[in-house]
């Protein structure tokens, strides 16, 4: 279980994120949504335990699993935790994906295990399986100049989900892409936590492709954690104002009357 | 009116590869759609609407130039953090595509502080920047406008003050608009009708 | 400009610069009179830099030389970067003018520098006006390449595009949108042109194309100073370079304060006054709320 204890990050001046405290479970998906500027990028960042400079982190991160002792903070969690970035410029721009797949299992697996790992990575790529929906050879030989935003996105994730870490962080991993390659993607990280039993944090501003695999919804505002509820809470209308202002602000919830302003006179 | 017919544009010298365009007609005070998955070449097809790029082929109507103003064709680009010239403050560049203060009364309606406005590019955030984007493309000469992904990179709350803004204002000024965006039901709200590219 | 008088370092050194530049020219002596009883004289307060080998006072030598070597140099550099910015210029008008300004650059790059500078100093005359228009003509090809490269980039920013459709002329973009990025790169171009062209101007005097060895310029007498340097004679090379060094360096400073400016771009007048009533008002947006 990956558990955050008042997780929070200041300067003298500025709280940039309110201690937040929740836990993680293997399995679940948990979304994380908030408008821009609300500290969902921080809080991914903060549970690696990168901060920005000048500024210092409260709190603590933790991961248990099962019979295993405790093992604590930013050191233990870059060995469980992968972040699927939330733009292309962290890929290596000469190699191409596959040879940045196969580098990342070298760098995340015991040296005995290599050799099975890169040929387990090259037997999915060729047989048919939830990875190869995801990332497929055409993908894979890509440079990362050749990629357009949904591959680059695919990419992404598949270098995350690769490392066989027990939690996953995606951040924004369908942010301007179309709905099939949203589509393709939600149901990647539905397979991870539930075929998988990895913890996934998603993280996201659009709230409606969240809700449907999310199991849990943190809200954030201004740094600040608003509530932790559910999608169905959300659906029924049972949640704070400022969730139904981002549930309300999805298209397909605006109120025609209001919006459809460029009718011809 | 605005109106492509047949249009093409070539990349290079060789004729062989290019982007062939949907037709489009766009009635003054019309709000169309354009959808189409990434990579089709939307962006190309809104510089050459908005008369920066040239056509290859086809046939392309746009209304009259008037000179010493702005085009009547406005296009407004994707990501503000590259539309503005990072020298300028942003009251520079707003008051380049409108020459003067003439901006000054639809601050209020954009959600725009006048504060903002003293500072440069890199100082705002991206809603604010967008915001600034819009109003910029507003003159008093314009017509039509190119809404190329204006709020794909931005929050839903943003997107969605953003195109209460300027639903409103373009039904007061009866301005015509081609949405393009990857998001139906986006284009479901603010357009009376798609045209589906692939 | 106000800008500029409100540093008070760049004042400072752009004064002084300008003082060593007009007492030297100025100066009495022109450091060209032969006394062979003081020759090989050490630095004394008499003979400041000491003396060369035919007794002449290398102090009065070098200031002429530096005199010289800026106004030769300074020239020559200043024709050779408008040149380099008017080609760069004319390759935006179309793509035939493009084609051509390629294809020159091509051909003056093509051919060997020194042999390219003989040429021009023989088609110039040699003498002075030879020099500097053989140095001229044969340097801005490398600078007008990185402004064309520099431009290319500009021209293909949305800003420069979108710029486009506010119905301004094209020189009114050019000036806007292109010049003040372009000029930090064409400040820092003339800059390193110069001492390439003072290298440059020494290496035709020696080769006997450039000016007459009798009269002073920097490149003739580090040159020739470099013959006697085994001999002990260390002030020959050291006080003229350290006075070139320094007023090299006082240059640099001015360019680089000049550059700050020109960096930060132009500024509206209304600007500086509504910055200082500056209301910071925290921004309040209504968000829509319906209960669903």
């Amino acid at each position: 279980m990956l558990s955050v204890e008042k997780l929070s990050i200041q300067s003298d001046e500025v709280n940039l994120l309110s201690p937040i405290s929740f836990e993680l479970k293997p399995g679940k998906i948990m979304g994380v949504i908030g408008a821009s500027g609300s500290g969902k990028s921080l809080l991914a960042s903060a549970i690696l335990g990168d901060i920005p400079k000048g500024f210092s982190r409260g709190g603590k991160v933790t991961f248990s699993t099962e019979g295993l002792a405790n093992s604590d903070d930013s050191f233990a969690s870059v060995a469980s935790v992968a972040l699927a970035a939330q733009s292309a410029t962290v890929l290596d721009p000469l190699r191409t994906v596959l040879t940045q797949l196969l580098r990342r299992v070298k760098l995340t697996t015991q040296r005995k295990a290599e050799s099975t790992q890169s040929a387990l990575l090259k037997t999915t790529l060729n047989t048919q399986s939830q990875y190869t929906q995801l990332i497929n050879r055409q993908i894979a030989r890509c440079y990362p100049h050749q990629l357009s935003g949904g591959m680059a996105k695919k990419a992404l994730l598949a270098q995350a989900s690769w490392q066989q870490t027990d939690y996953i962080l995606a951040d924004e991993p369908c942010c301007g892409l179309d709905s099939q390659s949203a589509q393709d993607i939600y149901a990647h990280l539905s397979y991870l936590a539930k075929q998988e039993t990895r913890g996934v944090l998603v993280i996201s501003h659009n709230l409606k492709q969240l809700l449907s695999v999310a199991d849990e919804i943190l809200v954030l505002q201004e740094g600040q954690l608003v509530e932790r509820t559910t999608p169905d809470k959300i659906l029924s209308g049972m949640s704070h104002p400022y969730t139904q202002a981002l549930w309300q602000a999805i298209p397909a919830n605006w109120h025609k009357e209001k919006v459809k302003y460029a009718e011809i006179a | 009116m605005l109106k492509l017919s047949n249009g093409h544009l070539a990349y290079g010298i060789g004729e062989q590869t290019g982007i062939q365009f949907p037709d489009i007609e766009l009635l003054p005070g019309q709000s169309l759609g354009l959808f189409g998955p990434s990579g089709l070449g939307k962006s190309s097809l809104a510089k050459v609407l908005a008369g920066i790029e040239a056509l290859s082929g086809g046939e392309l109507v746009l209304p009259e130039k008037q000179s010493g103003l702005a085009n009547p064709v406005q296009w407004i680009f994707q990501q503000p953090e590259f539309a503005f010239n990072p020298r300028l403050t942003l009251r520079a560049s707003l008051e380049e595509s409108w020459r003067g203060e003439g901006y000054q009364s639809l601050l209020a309606q954009f959600a725009i502080l006048p504060s903002w406005l003293d500072r440069r590019p890199s100082q705002v955030s991206g809603g604010q920047l967008q915001r600034i984007n819009i109003l910029r493309a507003l003159t008093e000469s314009t017509q039509y406008l190119i809404c190329d992904e204006i709020t794909a990179h931005l929050d839903m709350l943003t997107q969605q003050q953003i195109w209460q803004s300027l639903g409103q204002y373009t039904k007061e000024r009866k301005l015509a608009r081609l949405v393009i965006s990857h998001d139906e039901e986006l284009l479901g709200q603010v357009c009376d009708s798609i045209i589906y590219w692939s | 400009m106000e800008r500029f008088l409100s540093q008070k370092g760049a004042v400072a050194i752009g004064c002084s610069l300008l003082l060593l530049l007009l007492s030297a020219f100025f100066w009495p002596s022109s450091g060209t009179e032969i006394n062979l009883l003081n020759k090989n004289m050490a630095p004394s307060l008499t003979y400041l830099f000491g003396t060369d080998w035919l007794g002449r006072d290398l102090f009065s030598r070098s200031l002429k030389a530096l005199v010289s070597s800026f106004y030769i140099g300074g020239m020559a550099v200043i024709l050779s970067c408008t040149l380099a910015l008017m080609m760069a210029m004319l390759a935006l008008v179309n793509r035939y003018f493009r084609w051509s300004v390629d294809l020159l650059v091509d051909l003056f790059m093509s051919l060997p520098h020194l042999l390219l500078l003989i040429l021009l100093a023989l088609v110039f005359g040699g003498d002075q006006q030879g020099l500097v228009m053989a140095i001229a003509l044969s340097h801005w090809p490398r600078l007008t390449r990185l402004l064309r490269f520099e431009m290319q980039v500009i021209a293909n920013t949305p800003y420069f595009q979108l710029a486009k459709q506010f119905g301004h002329s094209p020189l009114v973009i050019l000036k806007r949108h292109m010049l003040p990025h372009l000029l930090p790169q064409w400040f820092v171009g003339a800059l390193l042109l110069f001492p390439h062209a003072l290298t440059h101007m020494a290496a035709l005097t020696f080769l006997g194309f450039g000016l007459d060895p009798s009269t002073p310029s920097m490149g003739a007498l580090l040159s020739q100073a470099s013959q006697y340097l085994l001999t002990g004679m260390w002030w020959l090379a050291l006080c003229p370079g350290g006075l070139l060094l320094i007023s090299l360096l006082m240059l640099s400073y001015l360019a680089n304060s000049v550059l700050k400016i020109v960096r930060e771009g132009p500024q509206t007048t209304t600007t500086s006054i509504r910055s200082k009533v500056n209301l910071e008002i925290k921004p309040r947006i209504k968000v829509g709320v319906k209960n669903a």
